[in-house]
């Protein structure tokens, strides 16, 4: 990753190192000066080693949260670096035939075939090249090479690789690229092999169970070649990660009946495999007057997927971080807490260090160090802990991405170390050093006494200020969310207004009780009305991740204060439910009243909770209604149950002459075989301003496809009622088209994606009923062929994959392209009965020599949802870190109410209170505490999750979504939290129940 | 007739002649902090009968407290012996002991001692859910006993919202509500001024009167002591006097039954 919120991280890092530098030279000066304050600022930091621990455990929750998010997007940034490198090795650029698709893009999950048919060239081409650039000082290394999907058949072991690339070059050339190695021997050169000998790389040789003298079949271009295995071999650039077959060039050409042709020329630029790429540009400028003339051009291709692998990982630590966003505020305030209530612990030592002429800044100070002292140390354990924590993600996504054969290369970089420290430590020192300031302002008389703070008057100048400055940013967010139809802006804008009206309702004189219960009901109602409430007068507003942050925050606040400023009225339910048990009845009373009176602790500590599992809540519900919603056959499979594609170089013309024909297989077991051809061309909206021709895939839907498939549609252009008649459409008229949802411009914007496509349609939304129906272009870049296609019809978030493009009939592209549109993917919907893996074995058998792997589509659902969940899982885990924030603050609070409290403890002991029973009482506070949060959190969440499920169900794309919480998880995650919760409290309670009444008694 | 002729006349042979509900016997109670050892009790002995209200009074240090603290069950003892109602306290163990203080004992405290959190009815039911009566007794029983100290009316108060005297009468109705046989109080009026300690004690002496119930009562202050029955004086963690009244009006006290002439 290389940036975070589109934030270089060296900016970042810079940033903050000098920020720290100024924080950390400040607070030293600060020190220097005032080594009094210093001793006596950090005289508690060993007395209380327990505390301590409790302190630099709250305050390393923040950074935990920002280095976990840093190191899994570093793994993902160096889980695909790998893999390009293993892929492309030395090589940088790749020359192809102008407009044809090199055939190496990335997809994430490794160099995929592209979909174009690629044009073989002149190999004298090659030579103009190598003189215009090859002794340039930009490169060291240029050679021909073809690169080709073949199919493979290890004779000696009977295994069968329908899909390997067959990499071929002139072993003079490929100095510059990196050694080919023998496996467990020295280096070789394709110069040393003889003929009908092949090197395997040792993925292939997994796959074949093959090893140096097996005999193989190679199946290209409709023949078969009997080929030797000299030696299993490993070598990064033979533009593939996976199987491959290393040939040299000459011999390469004769087994694919290319004489004198290559398919591309690779260039290594100066430097090693990864610094070279820095060079791309000028190399490629370099080449362009050359490239042009002969209708060649080069691709940066490893700048282009180390771009991805950034771009992933910079996807992947915002997405960890926005969501543990929720986790980072729960962090924040409870350091907040725990220096309040240091402070409370403090007071009369500084009510008496007032009153002796210590100065506010000095007790500013005083905390201020000890505070920078638990931050210094919180940061380092967090920074470290939190790579712990990626540590454990990726190992579990790790298993997780094993299903799309991609292998996880933990990462983490220095510098995402440093700004996670550096970042989570100026954060906690912002906090500590506002709650410095909050807590210097005491009353020195009640300090002294130990006595509450008197309460600010409700009719100062400070509350109408508050009140009135609440409601402006509030109008004025509300005006700007309107105008630009934003929703977080607008719903913040009438919470701010809301918000505003607490000062200002005390200052007319209402109750405390009134002047919070009636925002507070007002800020939770208004966030959780159904989302089409108001749609009669408002706007169609956009929407993104930041109105889920909003809502969680908004409705917390309202929640936790309706709650607290009514807590009389929740006590006298909880004793009428509960207080019936006689033995329950008087620990259940103390219980409870503590936490109920002490509203500022209880509000924090409830809040944490609340808001960290609120987030959970509706992120594990709609996690899992998206997962259920995806993990539709038919919406995935389109009414097919396999899916089988062959190689460009050989694909099946008829297929169903070609079963028909077919000795192991019974057309019987196939009820509709359909077709599709792919081609990789360039679209533009017509009318579109500004908008460049962009590459995307065209696909050829033969009429069987368009007959039989069940695919539904998100959008369907006006005069279309149902997808039948769309397909239908599209049957009857070659100048139709449909396209994926991917292009299209959404109101609302939840996602995180990377390398999404630059083909975008302009002037409808997805969320839209309908669309006229819209005209775009097409270019077909090496032979200009252009058409128009009408798009009428807008696929269902659900589609697959392999429908991504723009889709129109098998006859538009036949007329177009003629050969080119071969059909290299197949669909097979099978008689009832049949057995689908079976038949995909029996597929990928009998098509062997066509490379043809079959897939059960309902088996490829199952691995992706599959991955799904597992991810899900990780999130789930990550987001209920923040649990811990809650548990940390049941910890201080009931260390904190021990010593608060040990008098009292000492009254409930000669008043009859058991040990058992002063024990049961501090468990049953942190329970009471730690379930009103859960509780209050569960039901918030649980609310909003209905609500959108609800909307995404009005909406076509997402129709079948169904509200479905996923009880068994967040019991699992909430039933860990409260336990984690007891534990916390259990050393608090059993040392007060262990308190002698009459030493009790005595302490003042 | 004021309650403290009444006492004269009548009580003070009552209880005097009333079995015993306390016993020390030689009590020997050390403080250990580690660098220092203070003997806090050196072989106290003391029998106080049923009924009776008695004052220890003493100089600060004296060992009054912690007097009253190992008699009640709060505190262990190093030596001795103690018993209440006949029962060793020694062979008592902490929840039987917790148990028993639930059941028959009320603490008066000078700091009132009250929970802020709870309003002064929920103070003074808390003995008595603990002692396992439902809530609505406990609830009508609580009421009844700040009936008695003429707080019926603050009962849903918060001690916060109570006055010094107010409060102590909260205790001595938490100290109450449960009908114990004995009523300990750590300087009950310590705490308050001289009209508001007058007051109290108004209350205390009419209650034992009243009610019959056993009251020791530790003070540093001679007018409360005055109003009682019977005053131990302790110095030094020995009892060096032990007196009982015999003419009130006349201001006479004679040494209680046992103990060394003053």
């Amino acid at each position: 990753m290389d940036s975070l919120f589109g934030i270089p991280m060296d900016t970042l890092m810079v940033v903050f190192l000098v920020a720290f530098a100024i924080v950390m030279s400040v607070v030293t000066a600060l020190a220097l000066r005032n080594r009094v304050l210093l001793k006596l600022g950090l005289r508690s930091i060993p007395r209380r080693r327990g505390r301590t621990v409790i302190i630099v455990l709250g305050l390393m929750l923040g950074t935990i949260i920002i280095a976990a998010a840093f190191g899994t997007g570093d793994t993902m940034t160096n889980t695909i670096r790998s893999s390009v490198l293993t892929s492309l090795g030395n090589i940088d650029e790749v020359i192809s035939i102008r407009g044809t698709d090199t055939g190496t893009d990335f997809d994430g999950h490794g160099f995929i075939e592209g979909p174009e048919d690629i044009a073989y060239f002149d190999e004298a081409l090659f030579g103009v090249v190598d003189e215009a650039i090859g002794d340039s000082e930009l490169v060291d290394g240029i050679a021909p090479v073809i690169s080709e999907p073949v199919a493979v058949q290890d004779t000696t072991s009977r295994q069968n690789e329908p899909r390997a690339t067959l990499f071929a070059s002139d072993p003079a050339r490929l100095a510059g690229f990196g050694e080919i190695k023998e496996v467990g021997g020295g280096t070789v050169s394709l110069a040393d092999l003889g003929p009908g000998e092949v090197y395997l790389n040792d993925e292939a040789a997994d796959e074949l169970n093959a090893s140096a003298g097996d005999e193989l079949l190679v199946f290209a271009g409709g023949q078969s070649v009997p080929l030797q295995v000299k030696a299993v071999v490993k070598y990064r650039g033979s533009l593939t990660e996976e199987s491959a077959l290393l040939l040299s060039l000459d011999a390469a050409q004769r087994l694919l009946d290319k004489e004198g042709l290559i398919k591309h020329i690779v260039v290594s630029n100066r430097g090693g495999a990864l610094s070279g790429a820095k060079h791309s540009d000028e190399v490629i400028e370099a080449l362009e007057p050359t490239l042009t003339p002969l209708n060649l051009e080069a691709d940066p291709t490893k700048v282009d997927a180390l771009d991805f692998a950034n771009e992933l990982g910079n996807v992947f630590t915002s997405f960890f971080v926005i969501f543990g966003t929720f986790s980072i505020v729960a962090g924040i305030m409870l350091i907040f807490l725990i220096f309040v209530m240091l402070a409370a612990e403090r007071k009369p030592e500084m009510g008496m260090a007032r009153a002796v002429g210590t100065k506010r800044r000095h007790l500013i100070q005083m905390f201020l160090f000890e505070g920078v002292v638990y931050d210094l140390v919180a940061a380092a354990i967090g920074a470290l802990l939190g790579l712990a924590v990626a540590y454990g993600m990726v190992l579990i996504m790790a298993k997780a991405f094993t299903n799309f054969g991609v292998d996880i290369e933990q990462d983490f970089r220095l510098r995402s170390l440093i700004v996670a420290y550096t970042l989570g430590m100026l954060l906690t020192f912002i906090v500590v050093t506002v709650s410095a300031w909050r807590v210097s302002l005491l009353n020195i008389v009640s300090a002294i006494r130990d006595l509450p703070d008197p309460v600010l008057r409700k009719g100062g100048r400070l509350t109408l200020i508050l009140g009135v400055l609440g409601l402006l940013i509030g109008v004025l967010l509300t005006f700007i969310g309107l105008s630009a139809e934003v929703m977080t802006f607008f719903m913040l804008g009438i919470s701010f207004v809301i918000l505003g009206l607490v000062p200002l309702l005390r200052r007319l004189g209402l109750p405390d009780r009134a002047a919070y219960t009636l925002p507070g009901i007002a800020l939770v109602v208004w966030w959780l009305l159904p989302f089409d409430t108001f749609d009669f007068i408002l706007p169609d507003f956009s929407q993104d991740i930041s109105i889920f942050i909003t809502s969680g925050i908004m409705v917390v606040i309202g929640a936790t204060w309706t709650v607290m400023y009514n807590s009389d009225l929740l006590l006298r339910a909880i004793m009428a439910v509960f207080g019936r048990v006689r033995a329950l009845a008087p620990v259940l009373k103390t219980a409870v009243a503590y936490p109920l009176t002490n509203r500022f602790r209880t509000g924090m500590t409830v809040a944490m909770f609340s808001l960290v599992v609120f987030t959970l809540v509706v992120m594990a519900t709609l996690t899992n209604a998206f997962s259920q919603l995806f993990n539709d056959e038919e919406a995935f499979g389109g009414g097919f149950d396999i899916r089988a594609t062959t190689v460009r170089i050989n694909p099946i013309g008829d297929i169903d002459a070609a079963i028909e024909q077919s000795t192991t297989l019974s057309a019987e077991d196939f009820q509709v075989v359909a077709s599709q051809s792919s081609l990789s061309l360039q679209a533009r909206q017509v009318g579109s301003v500004g908008k460049e021709f962009e590459t995307y895939p065209v696909r050829g839907l033969d009429d069987e496809f368009l007959a039989n498939n069940t695919y539904e549609f998100a959008l369907m252009a006006e005069g279309y009622d149902s997808p039948q008649e769309v397909w239908q459409a599209l049957a009857d008229d070659p100048g139709l088209a449909i396209v994926d949802p991917i292009p299209v411009p959404r109101r609302d914007q939840f996602g995180f994606q990377a390398g999404v496509p630059d083909f975008e349609l302009e002037g409808f939304f997805l969320e839209d009923e309908t669309f006229s129906p819209l005209e775009i272009d097409i270019e077909d870049p090496q032979t200009r062929t252009f058409f128009s296609l009408t798009i009428i019809g807008v696929l269902k978030d659900t589609f697959p994959e392999f429908m991504l493009g723009i889709s129109t009939s098998q006859r538009k592209l036949e007329a177009a392209f003629v050969d080119r549109a071969q059909p290299t993917v197949h669909f097979f919907r099978l008689a009832d009965g049949t057995d689908v893996a079976a038949t995909a074995d029996a597929l990928e058998s009998a098509f062997l020599t066509n490379g043809m792997e079959a897939d059960a589509l309902a088996e490829e659902l199952k691995d992706a949802v599959g991955t799904q969940i597992t991810f899900n899982y990780i999130l789930q885990g990550f987001m209920g870190l923040g649990l811990v924030v809650g548990v940390a603050a049941l910890g201080v609070i009931s260390a904190r109410s021990v010593v608060e409290r040990r008098q009292q403890i000492g009254v409930l002991r000669s008043i009859g209170f058991k040990r058992g029973m002063v024990q049961l009482s501090f468990l049953l506070e942190s329970s009471f505490i730690a379930l009103l949060g859960i509780g209050l959190g569960s039901i918030l969440g649980l609310i909003l999750s209905f609500n959108i499920i609800r909307d995404g169900s009005q909406q076509a794309s997402t129709e079948n979504i169904e509200f479905a919480v996923p009880w068994l998880n967040l019991t699992v995650i909430f039933l860990i939290a409260y336990g984690a919760s007891l534990l916390t409290t259990y050393l608090p309670a059993r040392q007060a129940s262990r308190v002698y009444p009459a030493e009790a008694l005595r302490y003042e | 007739m004021t309650v403290e002729q009444e006492r004269m006349d009548d009580a003070t042979p009552e209880s005097a002649d009333a079995p015993p509900i306390i016993q020390a016997l030689d009590v020997v109670k050390t403080y250990d902090t580690g660098k220092v050892k203070v003997e806090a009790l050196r072989g106290v002995s003391i029998t106080i009968h049923q009924g009776e209200m008695v004052a220890i009074m003493g100089p600060s240090g004296c060992g009054k407290t912690t007097l009253l603290n190992c008699l009640s069950g709060l505190d262990v003892i190093d030596s001795g012996r103690v018993s209440v109602d006949g029962v060793d306290l020694s062979t008592m163990s902490d929840n039987d002991k917790t148990e028993y203080r639930a059941q028959r004992m009320g603490f008066v405290f000078q700091f009132y001692n009250l929970l802020p959190v709870l309003s002064a009815v929920e103070n003074v039911e808390l003995p008595l859910l603990v002692s396992g009566v439902s809530a609505r007794e406990a609830r009508q029983r609580a009421l009844q006993a700040l009936d008695q100290v003429h707080l019926r009316d603050w009962a849903e108060h918060t001690p916060a919202e109570l006055s010094g005297g107010e409060r102590q009468r909260v205790t001595i109705a938490r100290a109450l509500v449960n009908s114990p046989a004995i009523v300990w109080g750590d300087e009950p009026t310590g705490d308050l001024d001289s009209t508001n300690a007058g007051e109290i004690m108004d209350l205390l002496c009419d209650l034992n009167e009243r009610q019959r119930q056993t009251f020791v009562l530790v003070t540093h202050a001679l007018e409360v002591a005055e109003r009682t029955g019977r005053i131990i004086r302790m110095q030094d963690g020995q009892i060096i006097s032990d007196n009982r009244i015999i003419n009130r009006e006349a201001g006479i006290w004679g040494p209680a039954e046992g103990a060394e002439p003053e």
